[in-house]
C-alpha cells in the first residue's frame, strides 16, 4: 500500500515506560498506510514541542504526506484506528480530526476543546452533541488536542514556535476554522491518554501552560464572534458557563493570568456566596495575591487553618495567627470547629 | 534544539535487531544529538537514498548521524569522537570502523578502485593520527555536516549513494575520514540478505556510480593528497571482482578458473581471498593440500575444516 502518512511521536526518553506503552501499543495496529517517526530528544531542556512539530509538519509537506501527531503518553487498542480517522475527516470534509480521550481506566476525560469567550478553554466530556452536526459517528469541534491528531493538507498549516507546550494545538486547528476549512472528531474511536505524563513533571509547566494561553488569546479571541457564527459549531457557544463553585474556582485560577479583574470578581462572588469553606479560603488567598489586602489572609485562616501557605505568610508579615493548624492537609477539625462555635454561641445568645 | 540528529532508519522497530541498536544507542551519551527514528513499517516503495536526502533538509543545517538499524555502538562517547575526527581531519562527511560480531575489523572505508569499482578496505593510517582519510565510508555509521552543500543522490536505488556523496565530498574539496578510536558491531547486510535481488540493484547503481564518477577518480581523486597512500590500492585490482568473476567462471570454463584462482593466490594480499581460491581450487580438482592450505589462510574457514575432518576420519578409524 502506498504510504501516504507519517506518524509522529515525540518523547523525551522512548524507555520510559508510558513511551513503552505508546510505541508497544501502535506497533501492534496497523500502520499499512504509514511510516512511524520516533523522536527522543533524551530530556532535553531546550526542547520545544511546537518547533519540532513544525519541522515534521514541513517535512510531511515536502514528502507529500500527511501528518498524524501522537503524544508519547497515548496508548491506542483499535487496530484499525488510522483508516477509522481518515473516514471520519471524509465523512466530515475535515483537515483536522481526532478522537475520544479516556483515562487509564477507559473513561472519557475529553472529546474536544471548547474556546471561551472568558479567555478560557474547556475540555468537552459529557457534551449532548447536535444530531444535525453527526456524520458516521464523527462531528465537528472547535479545536483538538495532539495527543493525537491527524493534520491533513500539512501546507495550509503552521505550528507557531513561540508557544512553549501548550496551546499549538488549539492554535493549528483555529487556523483550519480561519481558512473555512473543518475540524473534527471520531466520536467511536478512544485511546487512552493519561495527559500530563511530562508536563505535570516540569514545574515550569503552570507558567507555560499560561502564558501560551496568553499567545493564543491574543491570536485568537477576535475571531470568536465568527467561529461561533459557524452553523457547526454554534451548538458550543454556550460552553463555559458557570456549573458549580470548584469550576468556578479553577476558572478563576487560570483567569488570573489572563484578566486580574475578572478573576478578582469571581474569587469575591466565591467568598461572598459560597458555603464550600476551602474554596472561600482559596478564594481569600488569592485575592490577597491580586490585591496585597492582608485581611484576606487572616480569613482565610479563620476559614481553613489547614491553608499552610496564609499560615506562613502571615507568619512572616509579623501577624498573630489566631488558629494553627500543623495538619499540612484540609483537615475535619478545622472544618468542623468553625461551625461548631458558631452554632454553640448562638445558642448561648 | 539539539546540536545534531540522529538518523536511525529501521523497516521495523521491533525487530530483534533494531531493537539492539536502539538500546545502545540509547545507553550512549546523546546530550549533543536528538535521537530520531524512522520505522517505514517495510515500505514497499521506500528509498533509502531519498530518505537520507530527506533528512539533511530536515535538519535544517544541523549535522546528520545515519544509523543502519544492524548497526550497534558500544561507546559512550562516540558522538564526541565522530565530531573530534571531524574537527582533527577537518572533514564533512566522517564514519568509524566497522566490526563484525565477534570483533574483527571489517572495514575502515570505501575504496574506490580505478575502474569505478568498490570494495571494502581495512586500510588504516600509519602516523599517530586518530582517524584515517578515505575515499568514502559506509552510511550505516556516517556524520554529515550538512553545512557543506553535500546531498544524497537519489537515482541510486539502494547502494553507493553512501560512495558517492563521499567521492563528491572530495569533489566540492572537502574531506572524508574515519575516526580509528571508534567501533561499531556492524552486522552487515542484515537486511540486504533476505532480500533476492541484491546482485541486480548493486550492479546497477555501481553503473550509475562509474558513469558519474569515473572521469574524476581517474583524474582528480588520488591526486588529492590526504589519499595519496590509497593510490596504490586503487590500482590494484579489486581482488573482490575479480574473486567473484572468477568463482562465477568455475561452471564455464574450469581451467580458466584454474589459472585465475592460481594466479589471485600469488598476487592478492588479502588472505580471506586467498583462503578462497584454495577452497575453489579444491572443489575442482579434490585436492586435499588445497583445504590445508585454506585453512592455514584462514582458520576460520568452516567448510574447510568440516570437509578436511571427513577426509581424514577414515584414516583415524583405521589407526
Amino acid at each position: 500500500m502506498h504510504k501516504d502518512t507519517i506518524v509522529f511521536m515525540c518523547t523525551p526518553d522512548m524507555r520510559r515506560m508510558n513511551a513503552r506503552r505508546a510505541i508497544g501499543s501502535l506497533k501492534a495496529t496497523d500502520l499499512g498506510r504509514a511510516e512511524f517517526y520516533v523522536i527522543d530528544n533524551g530530556n532535553d531542556p531546550q526542547f520545544n514541542h511546537s518547533i519540532v512539530m513544525n519541522d515534521m509538519l514541513r517535512h510531511a509537506e515536502r514528502t507529500g504526506r500527511n501528518l498524524v501527531v501522537l503524544d508519547d503518553d497515548v496508548e491506542i487498542h483499535e487496530y484499525d484506528w488510522l483508516n477509522r480517522l481518515y473516514a471520519a475527516a471524509d465523512d466530515l470534509d475535515a483537515d483536522i480530526v481526532g478522537c475520544v480521550h479516556t483515562d487509564d481506566g477507559g473513561e472519557v476525560n475529553h472529546m474536544g476543546i471548547v474556546v471561551g469567550r472568558d479567555g478560557l478553554t474547556e475540555s468537552l466530556y459529557d457534551f449532548r452533541h447536535d444530531p444535525q452536526w453527526l456524520k458516521n459517528h464523527a462531528t465537528y469541534v472547535p479545536t483538538l488536542c495532539s495527543a493525537i491528531m491527524l493534520i491533513r493538507e500539512p501546507r495550509r498549516y503552521a505550528i507557531d514556535a513561540a508557544y512553549q507546550k501548550y496551546f499549538q494545538d488549539l492554535d493549528v486547528c483555529m487556523q483550519a476554522w480561519s481558512q473555512d476549512r473543518r475540524v473534527g472528531i471520531a466520536l467511536d474511536l478512544r485511546l487512552i491518554h493519561i495527559g500530563g505524563a511530562t508536563g505535570n513533571r516540569n514545574p515550569q509547566a503552570a507558567r507555560f501552560q499560561s502564558e501560551d494561553l496568553h499567545r493564543f488569546n491574543t491570536r485568537w479571541q477576535a475571531c470568536l464572534d465568527r467561529l461561533y457564527a459557524r452553523p457547526e459549531l454554534r451548538q458550543y457557544d454556550r460552553i463555559g458557563r458557570s456549573a458549580g463553585w470548584m469550576h468556578e474556582y479553577m476558572r478563576a485560577s487560570r483567569l488570573r493570568f489572563v484578566d486580574a479583574a475578572a478573576a478578582r470578581a469571581v474569587y469575591e462572588r466565591i467568598v461572598a456566596e459560597s458555603y464550600a469553606p476551602e474554596y472561600v479560603a482559596g478564594a481569600h488567598f488569592h485575592l490577597h495575591g491580586l490585591t496585597g489586602d492582608i485581611n484576606h489572609l487572616v480569613r482565610c485562616n479563620e476559614v481553613n487553618p489547614c491553608h499552610q501557605a496564609a499560615r506562613t505568610q502571615l507568619e512572616a508579615a509579623g501577624v498573630a495567627v489566631s488558629r494553627r493548624c500543623m495538619n499540612g492537609i484540609d483537615c475535619r477539625n478545622c472544618f468542623f470547629g468553625p461551625q461548631a462555635a458558631a452554632r454553640s454561641a448562638s445558642r448561648t445568645a | 534544539m539539539k546540536e545534531a540528529l540522529i538518523a536511525f532508519c529501521t523497516p521495523d522497530l521491533n525487530r530483534p535487531t533494531a531493537r539492539r541498536a536502539v538500546e545502545a544507542v540509547r545507553g550512549t551519551d546523546l546530550r549533543r544529538a536528538e535521537l530520531t527514528i524512522l520505522d517505514n513499517v517495510y515500505d514497499a516503495d521506500f528509498h533509502h537514498p531519498a530518505v537520507m536526502q530527506e533528512m539533511l533538509v530536515y535538519a535544517a543545517g544541523r549535522p546528520v548521524i545515519f544509523m543502519d538499524d544492524d548497526a550497534i555502538v558500544k561507546q559512550a562517547d562516540w558522538i564526541d569522537r565522530l565530531f573530534a575526527t571531524a574537527t582533527q581531519a577537518d572533514a564533512a562527511v566522517v564514519g568509524c570502523v566497522h566490526t563484525a560480531p565477534g570483533g574483527e575489523t571489517s572495514h575502515t572505508g570505501i575504496l574506490v578502485h580505478s575502474d569505478g569499482t568498490t570494495t571494502l578496505s581495512r586500510h588504516t593510517a600509519r602516523s599517530s593520527e586518530p582517524f584515517v582519510f578515505a575515499p568514502a565510508v559506509s552510511s550505516a555509521v556516517m556524520l554529515v555536516l550538512n553545512d557543506r552543500g553535500l546531498a544524497f543522490d537519489r537515482q541510486y536505488e539502494k547502494y553507493h549513494h553512501d560512495t558517492d556523496i563521499g567521492i563528491a565530498a572530495w569533489h566540492h574539496g572537502a574531506r572524508v575520514a574515519c575516526a580509528l578510536d571508534l567501533e561499531v558491531i556492524h552486522a552487515q547486510a542484515d537486511y540486504a540478505s533476505r532480500v533476492s535481488n541484491v546482485g541486480d540493484l548493486f550492479a546497477r547503481d555501481l553503473a550509475r556510480f562509474q558513469d558519474k564518477w569515473l572521469p574524476y577518480i581517474q583524474s582528480g581523486l588520488y591526486a588529492c593528497r590526504e589519499l595519496a597512500p590509497w593510490k596504490p590500492l586503487a590500482d590494484a585490482p579489486n581482488w573482490d571482482v575479480v574473486y567473484n568473476e572468477t568463482s562465477r567462471l568455475k561452471s564455464s570454463d574450469a581451467d580458466r578458473a584454474r589459472r585465475q584462482f592460481r594466479s589471485l593466490i600469488e598476487r592478492c594480499p588479502n588472505a580471506w581471498h586467498r583462503a578462497g581460491a584454495h577452497y575453489h581450487l579444491y572443489t575442482l580438482d579434490n585436492d586435499r593440500e588445497h583445504l590445508v592450505k585454506c585453512l592455514a589462510e584462514n582458520p576460520n574457514h568452516q567448510k574447510a575444516a568440516s570437509l578436511l575432518r571427513a577426509l581424514d576420519y577414515p584414516a583415524v578409524l583405521n589407526a
